[in-house]
């Protein structure tokens, strides 16, 4: 657990699941999982967010939201698939109005399987989430051309996101 | 008059786990009226029915909603086993019946949470949902899953479960009731949790019948409407039924109902497990559907009324699968509650219809 | 122990199906469902109704035969909460119903394919122009 870098806010999205692990997500932040003591705090807000906890098969109708949530996100940021429809859609994937998983509509950096998940897979997905966060965010440091996004990002935003903070030309900030 | 604003409230909003679009027509601060906008988690599982055959399809069933996922399936069952003439034993019917009161606990305990958070008490949410691991431990115990557990299956239960399983699960429950009683107190007696509550979303009797209301939403402006009345399986075997009742009409009187059905559960499932005949689980299911043969039944699940239709053609395949859920009727009930509320008040009155929206689009 | 859930099944023509629902209204029958199946050439609408005084919870059904093309009149005159189910009906299966308190139009499911379950509306009446262009 001493890899833990930072405090992991996550914003949770319902794309067309059937709600069993959306309440196992919710499950894993109450007392008997805990997941508050990795400092994950659930916010309704995506430009708070750092991982994206999406469910379900996504449909027609869902894709332009979960969309939406996703652009709002500042970089870094993590997207975790959970639950079988999210990978793949799971028991819908025949479907008519199932497009059959989250990544066809957005790119998915931690895929859960489990039909409902289990807790303590999420709470495995959210550790592995702030890994990729932080190599993230190193990545950006390193690349220009992702800082640049970042920057364009958060002129649409509110916040600062964390390359404006490492960047050397805010050395105060840090 | 005043200007007339639209708020548009969801579909990703803090309060609600699944997406539902409301479009709030103001006028200043009070909501004068609520369009619906669904389809969000609409797959299109009624369709599916042609690819699964009728006992796959159990497993389709459950997944329609993972709160209610106990229910569909035996809902589903019921409604094949009436199309086909099987007759399931003793044992299972009161298993079934057992299980599903013990998910009507996890879903009212969810809900109470959700409530709770839904205006600022986040310790109490912790705590409801911390009670409410008791019943999953339950089912992990029973049958290995925590939320869809596939116990359910057309022909009875799919496994034994022994009288001594069956002993300790009561002496689980004896246990959770003292601290619910804690909780239960908090929420119906606080005084900051009753100014938010009180007088809130009023619906009346009259109204409530009008707009064909079912559940615990329809029971708490007193209709007594309960299909576990309907003594359809173990039900017919209690001493006693009575539905929980509440003449408050208001957000207050749909908690109040739904933290009494809870302690009811316990009741129940204390007094079945008293009863439990011995004997096997599961009855052999063999041949197909007739051609034609139409089925229609109900099942009391914890958001109220669901109705399952089934139709055979001759296959293994079913003509026809209908589910109607209880949430899908109380939209109606759920807009005419919106109307002349404050906008602080709309997420709160949307919890305290328990919306379950995967089960309404399915 | 009541094993089954005793059913009454009437056969309902169209043409009098608002005054036959009317009737049950009058008499306080509880409002159930709206269900829609799709038939070798026709479609058929199942509304469920429980009576105020039913035994063992007895569920009465209307069984309507809707040829292709048939419009149908809506009930939520007489219960408002089935605008849930008309609405569904027109978006899935391709009926017309006229005279809903509250009509979406064909826009209160979103579904990715016109009338999914039932190809045979779908194929007689191709989306108009301009409607669920967002799927193209």
């Amino acid at each position: 657990m001493s890899n833990v870098g930072k405090s992991p806010w996550i914003i949770h999205y319902d794309g067309s699941s059937c709600n069993g692990c959306d309440i196992e997500v919710l499950a894993a932040l109450t007392p008997l999982y805990d997941a508050e003591r990795f400092g994950v705090v659930n916010t309704g807000n995506p430009k708070h967010a750092d991982i994206f906890v999406v469910t379900g098969g996504i449909n027609d109708q869902n894709a332009p939201v979960v969309k939406q949530i996703y652009d709002q996100m500042l970089e870094p940021k993590v997207v975790v698939a959970c639950g079988a429809c999210a990978c793949g859609g799971g028991v819908y994937q025949t479907c008519y109005n199932i497009l059959g998983g989250v990544d066809t509509v957005i790119p998915v950096d931690a895929y859960v399987p489990g039909c409902a998940i289990k807790p303590e897979s999420i709470l495995d997905a959210v550790i592995a989430g702030v890994g990729i966060l932080d190599e993230k965010a190193k990545a950006m440091k390193m690349n220009p051309a992702d800082k640049d996004r970042s920057e364009k990002d958060a002129s649409t935003g509110a916040h600062a996101s964390v390359a404006d903070v490492d960047d050397g030309t805010n050395a105060d900030a840090e | 008059m005043s200007k007339r604003t639209v708020v548009p409230f969801g579909p990703q909003h803090p309060v609600l786990p699944e997406p539902v679009h409301l479009d709030l027509v103001l006028e200043d601060e009070t909501v004068v009226n609520a369009i619906p906008r669904i389809g969000y988690v609409h797959r299109g599982l009624e369709k599916l029915v042609e690819k699964r055959d009728y006992t796959q399809f159990v497993y389709v069933t459950e997944r329609i909603c993972g709160i209610c996922s106990f229910g569909h399936s035996l809902g589903y069952s019921e409604c094949v086993e009436k199309l086909m003439g099987i007759e399931i034993t003793d044992r299972a019917a009161y298993l079934r019946v057992i299980f599903h009161e013990l998910s009507r606990m996890h879903s009212h305990l969810l809900w109470l949470g959700l409530l709770a958070d839904g205006f600022g008490f986040e310790a109490l949410f912790m705590h409801a949902w911390r009670l409410r691991e008791t019943v999953l431990d339950i089912f992990e115990e029973v049958t290995g899953g925590r939320v869809i557990f596939s116990a359910c299956d057309v022909g009875g239960f799919r496994q034994e479960v022994s009288n001594e399983t069956l002993a300790g699960i009561v002496a689980k429950l004896e246990r959770l009731r003292d601290e619910y009683r804690t909780i239960a107190k908090t929420l119906l007696e606080d005084s900051s949790v009753k100014s938010r509550m009180v007088g809130v979303g009023h619906i009346s009797t009259d109204k409530a019948l009008e707009l064909s209301m079912v559940g615990p939403f329809a029971r708490a402006s007193n209709v007594a409407t309960d299909e576990r009345l309907n003594g359809i399986g173990a039900y017919g075997d209690l001493a006693a039924f009575e539905p929980v009742l509440s003449d408050g009409g208001d957000c207050y009187a749909r908690c109040d109902v739904r933290v009494r059905e809870v302690l009811q559960s316990i009741d129940i499932i204390s007094e079945l497990v008293d009863k439990i005949p011995d004997g096997e689980v599961m009855v052999p299911v063999k041949g197909n559907p007739e051609d034609g043969a139409q089925a229609m039944t109900t099942l009391e699940q914890p958001r109220g009324q669901a109705f399952y239709y089934s139709k055979g053609n001759g296959t293994k395949n079913l003509a026809r699968m209908r589910v109607r859920t209880p949430t899908s009727q109380n939209i109606a009930g759920m807009v005419a509650a919106l109307s002349n509320v404050e906008l602080a008040d709309v997420p709160m009155v949307i919890l305290t219809i328990d919306p379950c929206i995967s089960c309404t689009e399915r | 122990m009541i094993r089954f859930q005793p059913n009454a099944f009437e056969a309902v023509e169209l043409d009098v199906l608002f005054e036959t629902v009317a009737d049950l209204r009058q008499r306080e029958y509880r409002f159930v469902q709206i269900c829609a199946t799709t038939l070798e050439d026709s479609c058929e609408l199942l509304y469920t109704f429980i009576a105020p005084d039913a035994i063992d919870g007895c569920l009465t059904g209307l069984v309507v035969n809707v040829p292709d093309g048939a419009s149908v009149p809506s009930i939520t005159e007489l219960y408002p909460a089935a605008f849930v189910f008309e609405n569904e009906t027109h978006d899935l299966f391709g009926i017309d119903i006229y005279g809903i308190n509250l009509d979406f139009q064909g826009e209160f499911y979103k579904v990715s394919q016109r009338f999914p379950m039932n190809p045979r509306a779908a194929e007689q009446r191709p989306a108009d122009e301009g409607k669920e262009a967002d799927h193209e």
